[in-house]
């Protein structure tokens, strides 16, 4: 068999590190946000080079000054963050920078259609070759990108997080190919922070801990518990399930909502002192339900009521006014100002807010209070938020809101691309929020977790509501069974 | 068949955009007719093509630019500078004086072009401040070789220009038809062309997938640059003399163009043929207003408001008209 | 414990440079002409740097919220001609009509950022629409000759003086800490710099962007009118040489060279120093004899030294930053 080996070196976000990768194996790499994972892949990749260190690929030392040299030797990286551009059609895409030319310097697009089909047909899947890649769903670029590996005939797989946005349904076609591609003597290195996936898809993990490599063993080796707890270097409590609370009278009700794109006729209740999970598939409406809410789509038709007073948001600015808060599910282009500092992106909200003069001392003062209390790790409150990790991000958004004042918070994935530690960390804070009275509503894609805080789930498919489970019925099978719109099974309503 | 229907039918659902577009030229084009009865003769019509070619070369390098999210502010002097340099440089016309002016010409508009190309690629400067900076030295190296407008552009060039085809078309308009087909063909067919739009739609990622984009930065910035220097002899032999000033105004009206067409500042999006449509919308309206006999106080503040309704139309019936500026 | 907090702050940064810059550009000047040096000339310079300096706070407020008005300098014609021609040189119309054009700079600047953030269409496509439109009105108003004259009290404002301070730099004064003060405290103007860093992500922190899109427009607007006021004031008569298209380039380069950018990054305050910097290179060159070429040649290049080395600053970090996290 091909036998890969390579050994690599440090950055100063890596320490030394050497991992090994052989055909024909999916390689789990785990590690918490800032362990170097991104790091070290980016140096196999040759988007960053090391300072020391080595890589050999088949035996023989390489060194890679781009992502193409890296290409060119077989390997293929499948980023978080999908490398296709949505104005180009998927042959283009495909073979983007390794156009076939003709002499006039011209592409040949008959041999671009031709070769594209084929190897889409291999995968079996159903996309014309000239579609825009912008048309497609997140789901079936994923699969472009890994048609372009097969293309190109890469020997080695890096896939970063490739299922953050993909449902369970999509999730098990992805697994079907990288068997497949094992079974090809194709070496896979698989990254992600889904316990579930690393233990069922991959043959041996590599635990990464503070830019160094804490060990390599094999799946069946280890069990979950040990896992986290090489990851944390410490123990962590991963399942933290949210205390029963007494909840509290009605805070916000929503009737009979139809708001932006599909989000049809939704009646809703939320209790003061709830945690309120809604499940749903990507473009099921649940992001635009929560957007519907915080004014961003004012609702077509339906009733608001908050506190018991009607309340009809009709801009962000109005929503949060009246107590709603929202973190958005992209922290990055919908959340944060990464120029500005954490003093700025927290105090923002609380001076729209207290419609009073802008007293840096006193937001100070105040916000000082609160990033201890969420645990911000930051030089201070001048350093920008562009030099914190994902987990961090996330806090001051949290901060921006608990500095405001909310009664209702409005969160759409909590936890995203966030590592375990700081998961239970947000998950607390949730808690305490909610135990001051908050009521919150909480969106997320990961069933396990969307399990885990909610008092009460509902779920929604295709923009209605498809089922309501209490925290006793509410298991995976009938949630997703709620999920994917089998309505008939649904018994449960509260 | 059923294949090729089916193929029809795609190619018919991916131009929607720009098969509306004409339709609202045509449909321009036959108001004009029916409201103008003047616009119908021969003469206006080679008066249209007149009027468009010195708009036409710089609104389609400008196309290039701010398909890659780019904007050329510089256009509209290196325009003013090639009008100067044609009307003092060329002599009495001699062909040697000529070629010696045309290749200064261009090789002014490659030096520019290559400049802004190299200060946006390299250095990651943004371009409307960059170009805007680069517009001003070139527009100041204009006025100091001719401060007022005069000198001459001898009689055998603007014949260039000028001269008729079948009696009816413009030189001019020939040579702009000629690059309007090698742009299209450019940005369609070729790698330089795809990496273009792939430089456009996510600079990030054309970066990462290897394409050398600092190097498509320049070429378009140079393109831009050189279809400028055409316009600006257009515009020379139109005048037959030079102007420090004339360029000015053609600076904003190529972006107007553009953004007329359905290319928008979010980039890789849009193209030659849309251009092309937004040249002559522009274009139509400005000699409805000229044959309408409106005062041309009056032009100038209806000009406004035509840009605002067309391009406000143009992103309304891509149904991207949203709040929010980016 | 200073210097590190100069190391520290960009924007303090920025502010040391530019001052080091005029005292060395000053000091330079001194040596080639000593007259210069005279307080009676400083005081001069500063009186002249007004009007530029006035716009200049209005034009970096919208590029600091990521847009750009190009109809300033139209807005500066306007209220010359306009003012001149209604006041009538008496004092009993002064503040009428003072706040009617004041209105009227409202309402020009409040539709474009209305239309801006209603349609997201570009603000640079706007406003240069806008420009045009307000040019075709006072062309039309004024029959292209304007009349009239300023009353005793507009000029006492613009080229009036108290001892030997003119009456227009103690304006600009106060005016200039009312402004700083608004976009420092007040929630209307600060939340400008969050506009232009990211505009989606202030619309979800609850800042109604609309409306202070609409409000920063409508404040450069206003501060256009102030300056064509104090213009107007000094020179006495309606006339088309003041402000235009020269004019609103100044104030861009003012804003830019104030180290302010589309991203919200940098300080409304850069303008002050922005435009004294532009009023004293045209002041030297002009008593060099080399004023509008020279001018234009040397605005573009301090735009694009000051650029590439504030973008050394930001975007440096910023790549590495890029480079290393993810």
């Amino acid at each position: 068999m091909e036998n890969i080996g390579k050994t690599f070196p440090g950055v100063k976000a890596l320490d030394d590190v050497g991992i090994e990768l052989y055909g024909g194996e999916v390689l789990g790499l785990v590690g918490e946000n800032g362990a170097g994972k991104s790091t070290l892949m980016n140096v196999l990749n040759g988007i960053v080079q090391p300072d020391e260190g080595k890589i050999y690929v088949d035996g023989e030392e390489k060194e890679f000054s781009s992502l193409i040299e890296a290409q060119n030797s077989g390997i293929a990286y499948i980023q978080q963050e999908l490398n296709l551009i949505d104005e180009l059609s998927v042959q283009e895409n495909l073979f983007l920078g390794k156009e076939p030319l003709t002499p006039f310097r011209t592409i040949k697009f008959r041999e671009l259609f031709k070769k594209t089909q084929e190897v889409l047909k291999s995968l079996g899947l159903n996309i014309s070759p000239r579609e825009k890649a912008g048309n497609l769903s997140l789901a079936k670029k994923q699969m472009v990108e890994i048609a372009k590996a097969l293309l190109f005939d890469a020997k080695i797989i890096v896939m970063d997080e490739p299922t953050s946005s993909l449902t369970d349904e999509e999730i098990n076609v992805l697994y079907k190919l990288i068997c497949r591609m094992r079974e090809e003597g194709k070496g896979i290195i698989y990254i992600s922070h889904r316990m579930e996936e690393i233990f069922s898809f991959t043959d041996r993990i590599s635990v990464l801990r503070n830019g160094a490599c804490v060990g390599s063993k094999s799946t069946k080796e280890i069990d979950h518990d040990g896992l986290v707890r090489m990851m944390a270097g410490r123990d962590v409590e991963e399942r933290f399930f949210k205390e029963e609370t007494q909840t509290g009278p009605v805070l916000l009700e929503l009737d009979s909502i139809h708001g932006q794109g599909k989000v049809e006729d939704v009646s809703i209740q939320l209790r003061k002192g709830e945690i309120l999970g809604i499940g749903g598939l990507m473009g099921s409406g649940r992001t635009e339900l929560l957007e519907t809410i915080f004014g961003i789509f004012p609702p077509r038709e339906g009733r608001l009521t908050l506190d018991g007073k009607p309340f009809k948001p009709t801009s962000p600015y109005q929503a949060m006014d009246q107590g709603i808060a929202y973190i958005p599910e992209d922290r990055e282009s919908k959340g944060l100002f990464l120029d500005f500092s954490i003093l700025a992106n927290v105090s923002l909200t609380r001076m729209e807010k207290d419609k009073s003069l802008y007293n840096e001392a006193n937001h100070r003062i105040s916000i000082d209070r609160v990033s201890e209390k969420l645990g911000i790790v930051a030089p201070g409150l001048d350093s920008r938020v562009e030099n914190l990790s994902g987990g961090n991000r996330q806090k001051v958004i949290l901060a921006r809101w608990i500095h405001a004042g909310m009664k209702v918070l409005l969160v759409n994935e909590p936890t995203r691309g966030i590592d375990v530690g700081t998961k239970t960390e947000i998950y607390k804070l949730l808690y305490d929020l909610n135990k001051q009275g908050v009521g919150i509503i909480v969106v997320s894609s990961e069933l396990t977790e969307l399990l885990m805080i909610s008092d009460r789930i509902v779920t929604l498919y295709e923009g209605q509501l498809s089922g309501e489970f209490s925290r006793k019925e509410a298991n995976k099978e009938v949630v997703l069974q709620a999920m994917t719109g089998k309505k008939e099974m649904v018994t449960g309503t509260g | 068949m059923e294949h090729i229907n089916r193929k029809a039918l795609d190619v018919f659902r991916q131009n929607r955009e720009i098969i509306s577009l004409y339709f609202v030229v045509l449909a321009i084009v036959i108001l004009g007719m029916v409201f103008f009865p003047a616009f119908r003769g021969r003469q206006n019509l080679i008066n249209l093509m007149n009027q468009i070619v010195p708009i036409g070369f710089v609104a389609l390098g400008q196309t290039y630019v701010i398909l890659t999210t780019g904007i050329d502010l510089s256009v509209g002097s290196v325009m003013s500078l090639t009008t100067v340099l044609a009307a003092t440089r060329m002599n009495g016309g001699d062909f040697q004086s000529v070629i010696i002016t045309l290749l200064l010409v261009f090789a002014a508009a490659i030096v520019v072009g290559g400049f802004n190309g190299l200060m946006i690629a390299r250095l990651r400067l943004e371009p409307l401040i960059v170009t805007l900076a680069t517009g001003s030295i070139v527009g100041g190296i204009a006025l100091f070789l001719l401060p007022h407008p005069g000198g001459y552009v001898p009689y055998p060039f603007t014949q260039l220009w000028s001269q008729t085809v079948f009696n009816f078309v413009p030189m001019g308009f020939l040579y702009l038809l000629i690059i309007i087909a090698l742009s299209y063909f450019l940005l369609r067919n070729t790698r330089f062309g795809r990496w273009v739009y792939a430089t456009g739609g996510n600079e990030r990622k054309a970066r990462n997938t290897g394409l050398k984009v600092d190097l498509v930065k320049v070429k378009v910035y140079i393109t831009c640059s050189l279809f400028a220097s055409f316009s600006g002899l257009a515009l020379a032999s139109r005048m037959h003399s030079g102007d420090p000033l004339s360029g000015n105004p053609f600076t904003l009206f190529s972006v107007a163009a553009v953004l007329v067409g359905g290319t928008t500042f979010s980039g890789g999006r849009g193209g030659i043929l849309n251009t092309v449509a937004g040249i002559f919308i522009l274009s139509l309206l400005r000699i409805f207003l000229n044959i309408a006999g409106v005062s041309p106080y009056f032009q100038n503040l209806l000009t406004g408001l035509i840009i605002i309704a067309a391009v406000l139309y143009s992103s309304y019936s891509k149904g991207s008209l949203k709040g929010g500026v980016s | 414990m200073l210097l590190e907090r100069i190391r520290n702050d960009r924007n303090l940064k920025v502010m040391v440079s530019l001052l080091l810059m005029i005292i060395l550009i000053l000091g330079i000047a001194g040596m080639i002409t000593p007259r210069l040096l005279q307080p009676g000339h400083l005081i001069e310079l500063a009186r002249q740097s007004v009007p530029l300096g006035i716009t200049a706070l209005g034009q970096s407020a919208v590029i600091l919220s990521g847009g750009i008005d190009l109809s300033v300098g139209s807005i500066v014609t306007m209220t010359n001609i306009l003012a001149a021609d209604m006041i009538r040189g008496r004092d009993n119309r002064t503040i009428p009509v003072v706040l009617f054009l004041l209105a009227l700079g409202i309402l020009i600047g409040g539709t474009s950022g209305f239309l801006i953030a209603k349609t997201g269409i570009p603000p640079m496509v706007m406003t240069f629409a806008m420009s045009s439109i307000v040019r075709g009105g006072d062309l039309l108003y004024s029959g292209g000759a304007p009349g009239g004259r300023a009353s005793p009290m507009l000029r006492f404002f613009g080229a009036g003086r108290v001892g030997p301070v003119p009456v227009s730099v103690i304006i600009f004064i106060i005016l200039a800490i009312l402004v700083l003060f608004w976009f420092k405290k007040v929630r209307t103007g600060r939340s400008t710099y969050f506009l232009g860093n990211n505009f989606r992500a202030a619309k979800y922190a609850g800042v109604p962007v609309e409306r202070r899109i609409v409000f920063i427009y409508a404040f450069s607007a206003t501060m256009a009118v102030l300056s064509g006021l104090i213009f107007s004031g000094y020179i006495g008569v309606g006339s088309f040489e003041v402000g235009g298209e020269a004019f609103m380039l100044n104030s861009v380069a003012s804003a830019v060279i104030g180290g302010n950018t589309f991203l919200g990054i940098g300080n409304i305050a850069g303008a002050i120093p922005g435009a004294f910097i532009i009023t004293l290179i045209n002041s030297i060159l002009r008593s060099l004899g080399i004023a509008v070429t020279g001018q234009h040649i040397m605005q573009g290049v301090i735009i694009i030294v000051m650029v590439v080395l504030y973008t050394g600053q930001i975007g440096f970090s910023r790549k590495k930053l890029k480079k290393a996290g993810g």
